[in-house]
């Protein structure tokens, strides 16, 4: 699989052509517009890809991704998780388009975010549309705050509310960065993280 | 493949002068003789010349459903059957009397219902309501009867939870709407049989723009049901109704609406449930019929511990677009809203689920739970899903989950392993998959919906 890493607030058009397997990674921390839009061409095409939002201050984050099923036998998956703290804002809109005739298709959607602050507000808008008939496709969404019981369970085991907390949404955004493959990146991206 | 018109029982059509009726098309003083027919008070007449500026002043909606076919122009407004409402079934005229047998109401009324409102074209035509109900102090009119008999009471709620502005169709209705019904369930009267109101059109080219406002105050129980049917015209007709309902503390609100249009309706209807503390709002919906349908059932959850509940089936044939879904805005802590769809597609329809939830803050430790499931029957059908989802409290909680599939090639094998025709297996497995909502439904409707999917889904290829 070849990787990209994106973070710059601008449209990227990514076309997967026949047996290309393709991953994208976005980590983002800075507010703006994002759109990823990838076309999958020829068949066998595969295509990963991954969000990881950290949004702070009064950032406004706009995240659209879009996979695009030209023909059948072409497999993708979405996956976002973001954390919003102090007062920003994140508004991700995912898309799975699938063209009549495009059969053996599967495509999967993951938009999950954390609110950690008061006043942090998120938006999530997963879509389908679906013309043809041999297809898997679903998409999942929730918004929500850090699970009281497992704060309570952490800090149980002596652990503080910030290291616990801490530890939580680390846990939660690593879910994604695991899934890169390719060690170099997810080095990349980790690092990143950290900082 | 079989076509849905051959199905479809109610497309017969009655040759009926009607009393009075409107000339073709929408002006200012069509909307004056409707109010003048009506002998209506000035503050109606202000309201819909209000509502109708508000309309031309509205593009149509550029998103949804595509409306480019219904031509405003060539629509009659108002038609007036003969006669009066009346309160005894052998006083209603007897052409109108012979449709409405056909549709099977007075054996249902006889059996199993609370009240009956029967709307034929621009009018209610027939009403009935138990007398230990009226006894109780439950109001249940056409809703002309209500703006002429109670104007204070209507006056106080009317176009409180949906503004004529509200979006093009909502402003139409408010200017030219005529008929539907008014219902007032006092404080801790619990109505356990459904209220009835049947709609049919059978004018050609026609716009039916029922009103109806139900008022369930403070710890009283209701079940409201509706039926729409047409005949078999080529001609479009639109249906635009509006139906705002007031659900008090503590009270409990069930509306089932079952549409089975004919398949020349633009069905753009506008409904919304304003949900006080403790109330309890739940939609049963079931698209069967029209070519166009755009409608979003949704509920103002505005008192503290507020339910809204939302259960839909839609069911997309050959030229049929359905754009349906459901709004779900929580302002108070402690409310909650499940909204489940479930949309089938065959012989090229189309199913679109388009829904919003909207959490503000403050609503603290809201939660809404949205499942959208969609089959696709064969390759010339299509199904979308527009969920949005907009959380603005941190201590609220959303779940959003949908999946698109065909009907299992395993479970198909299996059930055909047991003996099960082709036909029949897959009827099966469409039934089990519209389960969860129809098993909410009053059964008198659960059983007639599950021969209503069958009957479209008859000699359809998978």
């Amino acid at each position: 699989m070849k990787w990209q890493i994106i973070n710059k607030a601008q449209e990227y058009k990514i076309k997967v052509n026949k047996n290309e397997a393709i991953g994208v990674v976005m980590p983002i921390n800075k507010g703006g517009q994002y759109r990823v839009i990838v076309d999958l061409l020829g068949q066998g095409a595969r295509a990963l890809i991954l969000g990881i939002i950290i949004g702070k201050g009064k950032d406004m984050i706009d995240l659209t991704t879009e996979t695009r099923h030209v023909v059948g036998n072409t497999h993708a998956e979405t996956m976002i998780h973001g954390v919003n703290q102090d007062e920003s804002m994140t508004e991700i809109r995912g898309m799975i388009r699938i063209d009549k005739k495009a059969d053996q298709v599967t495509d999967f959607l993951t938009e999950k975010v954390l609110l950690l602050s008061d006043r942090a507000r998120a938006t999530a808008v997963p879509s389908l549309e679906i013309k043809a008939h041999e297809v898997r496709a679903s998409h999942a969404a929730t918004v929500a705050k850090l699970d009281e019981e497992q704060i309570y369970y952490l800090m149980s085991r002596g652990l503080s509310r910030q290291q616990s907390e801490e530890l939580m949404v680390q846990g939660f955004l690593q879910t994604v960065v695991n899934k890169i493959e390719d060690d170099k990146i997810r080095n990349q991206i980790c690092l990143m993280l950290k900082q | 493949m079989k076509k849905f018109s051959s199905d479809y029982k109610y497309g017969f059509h009655d040759q009926v002068t009607p009393g009075f009726k409107v000339k073709k098309g929408l002006s200012e003083a069509v909307v004056r003789q409707i109010s003048k027919q009506k002998q209506e008070q000035g503050w109606m007449l202000d309201y819909r010349l209000r509502a109708l500026e508000i309309f031309w002043a509205k593009p149509l909606p550029n998103w949804g459903a595509d409306l480019s076919g219904i031509k405003f122009d060539n629509l009659i407004y108002y038609s007036r059957p003969q006669g009066q409402q009346e309160k005894k079934w052998s006083q209603v005229p007897a052409k109108i009397k012979k449709t409405f047998d056909r549709l099977g109401l007075p054996q249902a009324e006889r059996k199993w219902l609370a009240g009956v409102k029967g709307q034929y074209d621009s009018e209610v035509v027939y009403g009935s309501l138990k007398k230990e109900l009226k006894q109780k102090g439950v109001i249940f009119l056409s809703m002309d009867e209500a703006v002429k008999e109670m104007p204070e009471l209507v006056k106080q709620y009317w176009g409180t939870v949906i503004p004529a502005g509200d979006n093009k169709f909502s402003a139409l209705n408010s200017a030219v709407w005529s008929g539907g019904s008014f219902v007032y369930i006092p404080k801790g009267v619990k109505v356990t049989e459904p209220l009835q109101a049947y709609f049919r059109i059978n004018a050609a080219s026609f716009g039916q723009f029922e009103r109806t406002l139900i008022i369930a105050d403070e710890g009283s129980e209701g079940h409201y049901s509706e039926g729409c049917t047409a005949p078999a015209f080529s001609e479009s007709s639109l249906h635009a109704a509006v139906v705002e309902i007031i659900v008090k503390k503590d009270a409990r609100m069930q509306y089932t609406t079952v549409q089975n249009w004919y398949k020349n309706i633009y069905n753009l209807v506008t409904k919304r449930a304003w949900v006080g503390e403790k109330g309890t709002m739940i939609w049963t919906d079931a698209n069967l019929g029209s070519q166009v349908t755009m409608k979003y059932p949704g509920f103002i959850l505005a008192g503290r511990g507020a339910r809204g509940e939302m259960l839909s089936i839609a069911l997309a044939n050959k030229g049929q677009h359905l754009d349906v879904g459901s709004k779900a805005i929580h302002l108070a802590p402690d409310t909650k809203s499940v909204i489940i769809s479930k949309s089938i597609s065959l012989n090229g329809g189309r199913n679109s689920y388009r829904g919003l939830v909207q959490i503000n803050r403050g609503a603290r430790g809201a939660k809404s739970k949205v499942i959208c499931d969609a089959l696709i029957l064969d390759k010339y059908s299509r199904s979308d899903t527009y969920p949005t989802n907009r959380i603005n409290d941190n201590s609220a909680t959303l779940e959003h989950e949908a999946t698109v599939s065909k009907v299992g090639e395993e479970q198909m094998f299996y059930l055909m392993s047991r003996g099960l025709k082709e036909e029949a297996a897959r009827s099966m497995i469409v039934n089990g998959f519209v389960e969860p909502v129809v098993k909410k439904l009053p059964l008198e409707y659960a059983v007639e919906m599950n021969r209503l999917i069958e009957l479209s889904m008859e000699g359809s290829v998978g």
